[in-house]
């Protein structure tokens, strides 16, 4: 498994588009954090505003906001083994597809874990710094760190997986960027009108509620029971997902 | 014993067959070609003995399947297409990725960078080498793990007179030292120079499995050309033995005997022999003449016209 797993770490980090997400990321958080939230501070939110709880604000809008870059970088991680056709190395070399597969999920968690916490706590120093720059003090804050940041590492994770697994399944970067795009944006919006108060079930709205980020609000579910309903939607997609991988051609 | 062995392998794409029940081995020691026409099923047989394509059929090395080995790059080497690979990654951190996923050391990086003549781009960006260097580096992926077998289609595609004639001398040394080379080609000159045995395929169907020079010899191409003094004493000599022959340039040409048995025939008809010449067929001949009613895909032109 060791060999395996430091090929697909290789496979991450030696190509551009790894570092192109991280910067722009970044860039995205440093400009909502630091600029409009922390120096204009004139969008009146909790954040701008520096209330109480201006922490929970921002790692919630900064997850929200680069999660995004975490399930593309999946989809380019596994997508680009079949659009390059470098998946017949990978299989061949390890001739074991489950080990194959198993290799992939950990390796792209590992980095949603290093990526979210880098993230947030980026996010945090440049709001902090952008409220300095405006003169101010922030007010005491009610923020349970380790809830916060566990909550933020499994947002990251779950959306790496989710992107993971629409490339596993479409081996296509157009078509899995424009499902992973359309169903928050599109599809998930236009069922919400028909489900109502349900709509927090559906996958992604499920998913963005563990961080307090989705569009659909509702009482109806607490980020603790987000959760365990955005695992049971990503176990039962990946355990579709194995299956094909292990029986599909590799092309 | 020491080998590949593909068993009964099958592919179909809905109800087109691809591959069609074929078996064959490839022996240590030797350079296996793999021929066949366009759309014959080459590549889908590599891709098949590999693991790569689900279809019927198992294909052992040394007796173990591919997934039984806990370290395959070391057992089988592939190159199946030219630009496998990411064209930002390095050449460099292509092969490293490689490398790290056989469990073979950073070091025999460089070492196949500098086997194949890449290594002063070591650094660049595969997505601009012409074909080319794409098939050197495909190669050098190939022979990274030091494998007993290579499994390479077409690699000589691309390559300048130079880099064939060094992949000919490669291939025909790893075999050599007790490797067996499995090598696809439509070059069949080279093939011809390289290949101790051949697999030959059409539509999915074996069409021979046998030594290139038992391949030849028994090809209607292969005849010998004789000249006598009487060649009319002599064709009454070839009627009676029933054989095969025509006249050409001042001679007669016979199909399927050798210079040994046109000797006897001529001193029992008691002709003088002026002329006795051994006609071996090519490769390339002896390719069309098998994969005739193979062909998926024909050309309208035919042979001699304008």
């Amino acid at each position: 498994m060791l060999p395996a797993l430091k090929s697909e770490f290789r496979k991450l980090f030696t190509v551009r588009s790894t570092y192109i997400m991280i910067i722009l990321a970044l860039l995205l958080t440093a400009l909502f954090a630091f600029l409009i939230e922390g120096y204009y501070g004139e969008s009146g939110s909790p954040a701008a505003t520096l209330a109480p709880t201006a922490y929970h604000e921002i790692v919630a809008n900064a997850g929200g906001m680069t999660v995004l870059f975490v399930s593309i970088i999946a989809v380019l991680f596994m997508a680009h083994e079949y659009r390059y056709n470098t998946i017949m190395y990978t299989l061949t070399a390890n001739a074991r597809r489950s080990r194959v597969l198993a290799a992939k999920l950990l390796v792209l968690s590992g980095f949603a874990v290093v990526f979210s916490l880098v993230i947030t706590l980026f996010a945090l120093v440049m709001y902090q710094l952008g409220v300095g720059a405006r003169g101010e003090t922030l007010s005491p804050q009610k923020f349970d760190i380790l809830v916060e940041f566990g909550r933020v590492v499994v947002y990251f994770v779950f959306y790496g997986l989710i992107g993971l697994l629409v490339a596993a399944l479409l081996r296509n970067i157009v078509g899995a960027i424009s499902v992973l795009l359309g169903l928050p944006i599109i599809v998930e919006p236009l069922l919400g009108l028909a489900l109502k108060d349900n709509a927090v079930y559906l996958p992604i709205t499920a998913t963005d509620t563990i961080i307090g980020a989705a569009l659909i609000q509702s009482d109806k579910l607490t980020p603790n029971s987000a959760m365990v309903v955005a695992g049971l939607y990503l176990v039962v997609g990946w355990s579709i997902t194995w299956l094909l991988f292990m029986k599909r051609d590799a092309n | 014993m020491v080998m590949i062995s593909a068993q009964h392998l099958s592919k179909k794409y809905g109800k087109k067959v691809a591959v069609d029940d074929i078996s064959f081995d490839v022996e240590t020691g030797k350079v296996t070609g793999f021929l066949g026409p366009n759309g014959a099923g080459k590549s889908t047989t590599m891709r098949l003995m590999l693991g790569l394509d689900n279809g019927q059929g198992t294909t052992t090395f040394d007796g173990k399947h591919l997934y039984d080995y806990k370290q395959p790059s070391k057992v089988v080497g592939i190159l199946l297409e030219a630009k496998a690979f990411h064209p930002t990654r390095s050449a460099r951190n292509h092969l490293r990725v490689l490398a790290a996923a056989g469990g073979i050391p950073d070091k025999r990086v460089d070492e196949v960078l500098d086997i194949v003549g890449l290594k002063e781009v070591a650094k660049k960006k595969p997505g601009k080498f012409s074909l080319g260097m794409s098939q050197r580096l495909g190669i050098a992926a190939a022979i990274l793990g030091k494998p007993k077998y290579l499994l390479l289609d077409e690699p000589a595609n691309g390559l300048d007179p130079e880099g064939i004639a060094w992949l000919r001398q490669f291939l025909k040394d790893y075999a050599d030292q007790g490797n067996a080379v499995f090598v696809s080609s439509h070059l069949l000159s080279e093939m011809a120079l390289m290949a101790d045995n051949v697999v030959v395929i059409g539509k999915g169907k074996m069409i021979a499995n046998t030594s290139i020079s038992e391949l030849i010899s028994g090809s209607a191409h292969s005849s010998v050309f004789v000249r006598t003094s009487a060649p009319s004493k002599f064709e009454k000599g070839l009627k009676a033995r029933k054989l095969t022959y025509e006249p050409v340039d001042n001679g007669i040409k016979i199909a399927g005997v050798s210079t040994d048995e046109v000797g006897k025939i001529a001193f029992d008809a008691g002709v003088v022999v002026l002329e006795l010449a051994n006609r071996t067929a090519s490769l390339e001949e002896v390719f069309l003449e098998i994969t005739e009613d193979s062909q998926e895909y024909k050309t309208k032109a035919k042979k001699g016209s304008k």
